[in-house]
């Protein structure tokens, strides 16, 4: 498993547009970070047996597997790993859901992305401090 | 009078006739039997006395005669007793001092020349008068003397007896009788009036049950039956009566009954005469045309249902309908105010039992509230229809539009300068993307007004929040807010954010009717309107107005008067379906230079305000 320099984030884009993918993909390179994408949760649970990653933005509805399912998923295999859930405009609920599975935020679709940007930054730092805290005491 | 009171004075009168002639009778039969019976006893006394006193009255001695007078008189219970010589003068008397009276006056010179016993009455005395005689050896001498007397016997009368006997008291015990008789009669009499009232009444008591039984029938009520168990004539009068009965109910219908059915039904109905004039009319057709009776019989169908502005012309009323019946047409007639009202019109002739026209039957329903409820389901369907639309399109819109507003503001952060030449197109981009976004989401409200979570809520408070929110709006318009808050609103149970939205929907339709100026007023009250009260939000402006055919249209979705791209026509639809699942009402009230809207949320008592949990 590869690990990434503490300055380079690595990030994944769980999402079935591919609008979405490439917007957030674009932006997240353009920051310096390292960004892998996915079109369905399955995608992303194969992506997860190769890369530890920091942050995990992730769509809810999907087809095959959704974003839930996703969450609960990386929160066994690398509890560590933050997500943020992005849920549509009618999904509060389910945005309820995730918050109380080990999601690290949520936002409403359609978001504005430097607000994104914001979250996917604390959640960063969130991680980073959680890994130091996990040397410290190992 | 009433035959049982007549019969029942014809009774009396007669019971008092003849209980009064009975008695007269009696009466007088038994004082003339009591008095009868006095005057025998006197009678004997006095022919005894007669016999006995000859020698006294000859000799004139009174000492003789008293003591013979005194026992006639205890004898006979006579009041006195008088003994007399021929000539009237008294030789002895039970009333000693009277002894020596001559009687001299008419009834006694009668009463003494009687050869015979003489029995008189007066009021209260019964006289009685026995002639005294001496029988002596006729001489020829005496006999010559005696031949111009009166009695040509060998006897001489030589006096007279009189007893005076009073009748006091045979005529009490008379009276006492007359008065046990009466009192018997009485009763006789009482308990014949009692008999005799029972009869009438039981004769009369079938004759009471005819008569109500004949006006219940005059009252339309046929087949009204009596009951009399009697076997006599009245029976049988009862029993036809009965008879009568059942054959007017089977053959009979009430023209009561027929007014009844045609004044209390419905739909408006009007009888036109073969000269086209309403010969009749229901109070159901009154109230639909608005005229008063007096007004509309005699005058022409047509005019009534409105004259030239009646889509009914005068073919209509005259031909279709005589020939052959019209079924259901739409038609429009105007009323007396002059309000135009749909109507579902139908005629058909009115034939007589030979099967002439006499006439046509014109049936007009109003159609105003089957159309309002038409406009209502059908705006209720537009509205389903744009929730499952919003609800299967919002999603897919969404997407791309969060991509295209994502390029545009990571794009617009990365310019290099506030002056750069990309500067403007992306905001532009940005700004018609967050457009887009807003319509979006009116259509997910609209998808999502159904399953809301309701709270006590106060609207003073939303109010003003929202109008912190209109007023940035309105600086740029230069309109003026003014916002009149009651005080002591109750709360009502809502949604807060869609009652906000109700504000600002209804604040940016009125600031779009004013242009370029004009003032925006959000009032707030408490009505009490039937057994509920309401907090009302009244939302006014003095702007263009709306005109009268489009306040109809204004709350169906997609409909806007505003320019392409400028409104998206949910604005006004989304407030009535946010009100109405709030159980509320909104109206409109709307004139050049003014327009109100008035939406009212039911109060309910348990809407107490409520100290907000927080955990």
């Amino acid at each position: 498993m590869k690990h990434a320099p503490a300055d380079s984030l690595n990030i994944l884009v769980v999402d079935d547009e591919e609008g979405f993918r490439d917007l957030l993909k674009w932006e997240f390179v353009a920051l310096g970070m390292n960004v892998e994408t996915a079109s369905s949760g399955d995608e992303g649970v194969a992506l997860l047996t190769t890369i530890r990653f920091d942050v995990v933005v992730t769509d809810i509805t999907m087809p095959r597997m959704d974003g839930l399912k996703l969450l609960e998923h990386i929160k066994t295999v690398s509890p560590r790993t933050e997500v943020i859930v992005v849920t549509g405009f009618s999904a509060v609920e389910t945005a309820v859901y995730a918050m109380s599975h080990g999601a690290f935020d949520f936002i409403l679709k359609p978001y504005d992305i430097n607000d994104l940007l914001l979250r996917v930054k604390k959640a960063a730092e969130a991680y980073t401090q959680c890994r130091s805290c996990g040397r410290s005491a190992a | 009078m009433k035959l049982q009171t007549r019969i029942l004075c014809l009774g009396l009168i007669l019971a008092i006739i003849s209980g009064g002639l009975t008695l007269g009778i009696a009466k007088r039969a038994f004082d003339a039997i009591l008095i009868g019976q006095v005057g025998q006893i006197g009678t004997s006394e006095v022919n005894n006395l007669g016999e006995h006193a000859a020698d006294g009255i000859r000799e004139r001695s009174e000492s003789v005669l008293l003591p013979q007078l005194q026992s006639a008189q205890q004898a006979s219970g006579a009041h006195d007793a008088i003994a007399l010589d021929a000539a009237g003068n008294v030789l002895a008397h039970t009333e000693i001092t009277r002894t020596g009276e001559h009687y001299e006056n008419a009834f006694h010179v009668d009463v003494l020349s009687s050869s015979d016993t003489v029995v008189r009455r007066t009021a209260d005395m019964l006289i009685i008068c026995a002639p005294v005689w001496e029988k002596h050896v006729a001489d020829l001498g005496e006999a010559l003397l005696m031949a111009g007397a009166p009695n040509d016997s060998a006897e001489t009368r030589i006096g007279s007896i009189i007893l005076e006997i009073p009748l006091a008291r045979t005529l009490a015990v008379s009276s006492r009788i007359v008065d046990r008789l009466a009192l018997i009669i009485g009763i006789i009499g009482l308990a014949a009036i009692t008999g005799l009232v029972l009869i009438v009444r039981g004769i009369l008591r079938p004759v009471e049950l005819l008569i109500a039984g004949t006006e219940k029938i005059a009252q339309g009520d046929y087949g009204t039956e009596i009951r009399v168990s009697r076997a006599d004539e009245v029976g049988q009068l009862a029993g036809a009566f009965n008879r009568m009965s059942r054959v007017l109910a089977e053959t009979t219908v009430s023209k009561e009954f027929m007014q009844g059915v045609f004044s209390n039904m419905t739909e408006p109905l009007f009888v036109v005469g073969m000269n086209g004039q309403i010969s009749a009319c229901n109070e159901a057709a009154l109230a639909l045309v608005g005229y008063e009776r007096s007004e509309v019989l005699g005058q022409p169908l047509g005019m009534v249902l409105g004259g030239q502005l009646c889509s009914l012309d005068k073919k209509d009323v005259m031909q279709e309908g005589w020939m052959e019946s019209v079924k259901d047409a739409e038609k429009v007639l105007v009323n007396k105010q002059g309000t135009r009202i749909e109507v579902l019109y139908s005629a058909a002739p009115l034939k007589d039992v030979q099967g002439a026209t006499q006439g046509l039957i014109v049936v007009a329903r109003d159609m105003t509230e089957r159309k309002t409820m038409e406009t209502i389901i059908r705006r209720s369907e537009k509205m389903s229809a744009v929730g499952q639309l919003a609800a299967g399109v919002a999603h897919e819109i969404n997407n791309p539009l969060g991509v295209i507003l994502g390029y545009a503001q990571a794009l617009t952060r990365r310019l290099p300068s506030p002056d750069d030449p990309s500067a403007v197109p992306l905001k532009s981009i940005e700004k018609e993307a967050l457009r887009c976004k807003n319509l979006v989401q009116d259509l997910l409200t609209f998808s999502r007004v159904s399953k809301v979570e309701k709270e006590p809520t106060d609207l003073n408070k939303i109010v003003t929040a929202a109008i912190s929110l209109v007023n940035a709006q309105a600086r740029m318009g230069q309109i003026n807010v003014v916002s009149k808050l009651s005080d002591n609103l109750p709360h009502f149970l809502g949604n807060p954010n869609q009652v906000q939205q109700i504000i600002i929907n209804l604040s940016t339709n009125a600031m779009d009717a004013m242009p370029s100026a004009g003032t925006l007023t959000v009032k707030t009250e408490l009505r009490d309107e039937g057994p509920l009260s309401w907090v009302c939000l009244l939302v006014q402006d003095n702007g263009t107005g709306i005109p009268s055919d489009l306040v109809s249209k204004i709350f169906e979705p997609f409909f806007t008067t505003k320019p392409v791209g400028k409104g998206t026509g949910l604005g006004l639809s989304l407030v009535h379906e946010i009100v109405k699942k709030h159980s509320g009402t909104v109206d409109v009230r709307s004139e050049p230079g003014f327009t109100e809207f008035c939406v009212k949320f039911p109060v309910r008592f348990t809407d107490r305000p409520k100290e907000a949990a927080l955990s």
